[in-house]
């Protein structure tokens, strides 16, 4: 009987909760999928936010996120490997464990405050596209990196036995590892870009600008990201430019359901 | 050759694994560095004093209540998030059929990847108006904050905790039930057995809490001062970090005070996280005599 | 008859921490005959196969004493890549590597420069034909490995080490996880394959060790209790374990 009574009152929290939150996300998509329309896409914003598109925020967000993954996915990956495959239980990889648990648990309004402090003062990057995918790409690394490091564990030490037998040196045994766990290893990068991908406060302080009537032309010039247009427009703008923050909304919320889907479809074929 | 590229390979590896070492420190050295200058001229005031008024012609920069803030916000939003997520997380892992299972865990993992200025957007425009109409003076505020965190937590709190409650055996569940116990007391054996993974987790979770930026930053109100309502506006740290660092003078002491904040956040989170761990370790060392 | 001796192994003890597992083991492999070593599981015979081309030397807590000498080379003094390479090992459960057939056949060949393009399809299609397994997968050399059953797997992973044209291929208990037509068929091929080169298998079934072997050792607590030709172990042990063994009251 009590059994039958918090079954039910369980099962009607999970649906309750579910139903509500599926509806608070999918908020912003419905308001702002309407506004989808190939101006919105192709043009720069006019007439305080009123009028055009969010053109320059997408190709920002592109650049950034092509930045991120050019300098964060190799090392991560390597730094997987690192973790995997040398780490005898040293010092070195005892410190390198401590070091990414510590660094996943960093705020990111800490890396803006060190992007901004390093980057765009120290080495004079100032408020740009590369201080902010420099920024982005170490808050990524640890992420990649762990997950990484996780899958290729995953891998049967057979192979590597196997690759060994037959002479094959460390790095190629490596190669072979990194080859069988070559799926986990996509679907920790499309993760950790996607999470760099929503990234807000980082790119606010490092790299962001909220108006911009060019697109960057060179690394040191300052962009529009999606994530930070829509803190503008939603903060700094009347009314009437609400439309634009919805649309971006939903763009992103699209996007990043489509990277989750293809991982989730990544590991359902390959288990 | 081959040894050759074996060697440089091996280099890189360990070459790159020590410039993430590296790169920790360093964030923790400039953080310390650039906060130095405050921490000198405010002297131990910044944490005596709740006045924050970085701009006025005699600045003042007293964080306690911004730490008050955030502390408060952790706390709420915690005590609200982890009993959801530990429900649905129990139902899922005791009560429900496989579609259901099935639907929770895809869906919480959808939903987790959902960016957190969407849901600032969200508390900003769907959940302000709301306050309003529930007769909030302001549609943002503290209650506003906790509602958004919420939705942006709950997915990661659930799958946590799904993952704490399945690193039980199963053998110590179906023990229990041939003995003849209720499910309900299975499921409370789980949880038992589970504890200190659960503690782990509610560590996670405050800790994200903490640290999130963007929703506070666009629903919480911006006001420093202590809330006495669940209607007053608050200003947590990572607020006032973000909405300040982009208009301080570079250099100036203000610009060095939202290091401190900085600093302080994490000491923050160093504390709390330590503090679980102590315990986590004091039951081990209890349970096993 | 003038036997070549390829291995000769001299008092040789191995630990996994504090535990031993090989204790004072001394014998001698000869030139294209096939050497069987059995025992019961925990005996230390894998190990000791382990052993000749250095594979434990990665896990953490192994020690050796002893010396192993190839080709009167101490092995010890050798690169370990390059003894690996004139020593094929096949392992318990099928291992492909997760490449098409016929990459993990030629991958060998190319991470030790054996072949350029032409030589190398050549080279896959012997070792295939080496390991019987050419007829059945010619036309699909592109497929992936695993999409063969375990069996055919475990002939791939034969037909990988045979390959590089090793000296010894070194197999532990190859059939373990074969049924019963899959074994016929690798021993079968082993024999074969003994004309060419130097063979040397672990395996708990005494059947198998009778069957295949020309020299036969039997092992027990991590020592070599018998070694000689299999007509004389099996006719005539000297070692009461041995017999005991043969007729199935241990192990």
């Amino acid at each position: 009987m009590a059994d039958r009574i918090a079954s039910s009152l369980l099962k009607l929290l999970t649906y309750i909760v579910f139903v509500i939150s599926t509806a608070v996300i999918l908020f912003p998509v419905f308001k702002g999928i309407r506004y989808f329309n190939p101006t919105f896409f192709t043009e720069f914003p006019s007439q305080g936010m009123t009028q055009g598109g969010i053109f320059p925020a997408i190709v920002g967000s592109l650049l950034l996120m092509s930045l991120v993954a050019v300098f964060s996915v190799p090392v991560g990956v390597l730094i997987g490997v690192f973790l995997s495959e040398y780490a005898k239980p040293t010092w070195l990889s005892a410190l390198l464990r401590t070091t990414i648990t510590t660094m996943t648990s960093i705020p990111s309004i800490v890396y803006g405050l060190f992007g901004l402090a390093f980057f765009c003062i120290t080495m004079g990057f100032g408020t740009s596209l590369l201080s902010a995918s420099f920024t982005l790409s170490i808050m990524t690394v640890p992420f990649v990196g762990g997950s990484v490091s996780n899958f290729l564990m995953a891998v049967s030490n057979d192979l590597r036995e196997a690759a060994m037998a037959i002479g094959a040196d460390k790095r190629e045994t490596v190669f072979m590892v990194i080859r069988a766990a070559k799926t986990g290893i996509l679907s920790s990068t499309l993760l950790g870009l996607g999470r760099a991908f929503g990234e807000t406060a980082p790119i606010l302080v490092t790299g962001a600008v909220f108006y911009a009537t060019n697109l960057p032309r060179r690394l040191t010039d300052p962009i529009m990201t999606l994530p930070t247009h829509i803190y503008a427009v939603v903060t700094n703008f009347p009314e009437d430019a609400y439309w634009m923050a919805y649309g971006s909304a939903a763009l992103m919320v699209i996007i990043i359901v489509a990277i989750y889907s293809i991982v989730q479809w990544i590991r359902r074929r390959s288990s | 050759m081959k040894r050759f590229l074996n060697f440089l390979f091996s280099s890189v590896v360990v070459l790159v694994s020590i410039c993430v070492i590296a790169a920790l420190i360093g964030i923790f050295a400039m953080l310390i560095h650039e906060s130095l200058p405050a921490l000198k001229k405010i002297g131990w005031e910044f944490i005596a004093s709740g006045a924050w008024y970085p701009t006025y012609e005699d600045a003042e920069f007293g964080m306690l209540y911004m730490i008050l803030d955030s502390l408060i916000l952790v706390g709420l939003t915690s005590v609200v998030v982890f009993p959801m997520g530990l429900g649905i997380a129990l139902y899922t892992t005791e009560y429900a059929n496989r579609r259901e299972r099935e639907i929770v865990r895809s869906v919480t993992e959808l939903i987790s990847g959902i960016p957190s200025v969407v849901v600032g957007l969200i508390g900003v425009l769907l959940i302000g108006p709301l306050m309003l109409k529930i007769g909030a003076w302001t549609p943002f505020n503290l209650l506003n904050a906790v509602v958004s965190l919420t939705v942006l937590t709950l997915p990661y709190a659930i799958s946590l905790i799904i993952e704490s409650l399945q690193s039980v055996s199963r053998d110590l569940r179906e023990a229990a039930l041939a003995l003849g116990s209720s499910k309900i007391r299975a499921s409370a054996m789980a949880i038992r057995g589970a504890k200190h993974e659960m503690l782990y987790a509610l560590v996670l979770i405050v800790n994200r809490v903490l640290g999130e930026t963007m929703v506070v930053l666009m629903v919480a109100g911006g006001a420093v001062m202590l809330p006495r309502s669940l209607f007053d506006p608050i200003r947590p740290l990572t607020a006032a970090i973000a909405s300040e660092v982009g208009e301080v003078e570079l250099g100036s002491l203000h610009y060095s005070a939202l290091f401190l904040a900085g600093a302080v956040l994490l000491v923050i989170s160093a504390v709390i996280t330590v503090t679980a761990e102590t315990f986590i370790r004091r039951g081990k060392r209890w349970l096993t005599g | 008859m003038n036997k070549e001796i390829v291995y000769e192994m001299k008092n040789l003890s191995a630990w996994f921490g504090k535990n031993q597992v090989l204790k004072n083991v001394s014998l001698k492999i000869y030139r294209n005959k096939i050497t069987a070593i059995m025992g019961p599981s925990g005996c230390g015979k894998t190990t000791l196969l382990r052993c000749f081309n250095r594979l434990n030397d990665y896990t953490e807590s192994f020690r050796v004493e002893g010396d192993i000498f190839f080709n009167g080379q101490n092995i010890y003094q050798m690169d370990p890549v390059q003894l690996r390479r004139r020593v094929g090992m096949v392992f318990q459960r099928p291992n492909p590597f997760p490449m098409s057939i016929f990459d993990n056949v030629a991958y060998g060949p190319r991470i030790h420069g054996l072949a350029k393009k032409r030589g190398l399809s050549e080279r896959v299609e012997k070792a295939l034909k080496a390991a019987a397994l050419w007829d059945e997968v010619h036309g699909e050399l592109r497929k992936s490995a695993y999409k063969l059953s375990g069996g055919q797997q475990q002939r791939l992973c034969i037909a990988r080490a045979v390959a590089v044209e090793p000296e010894v291929i070194l197999l532990d208990e190859p059939t373990s996880a074969l049924d019963p037509i899959a074994t016929e068929r690798i021993e079968k091929l082993l024999e074969d394959l003994s004309s060419r080169y130097t063979i040397v298998i672990v395996t708990h079934s005494i059947g198998q060790a009778l069957r295949i072997s020309d020299y036969l050792g039997f092992m027990y607590k991590g020592e070599l209790v018998e070694f000689g030709e299999t007509s004389q172990v099996s006719e005539d042990p000297r070692h009461e374990l041995t017999q005991l063994f043969l007729t199935g009251r241990i192990g």
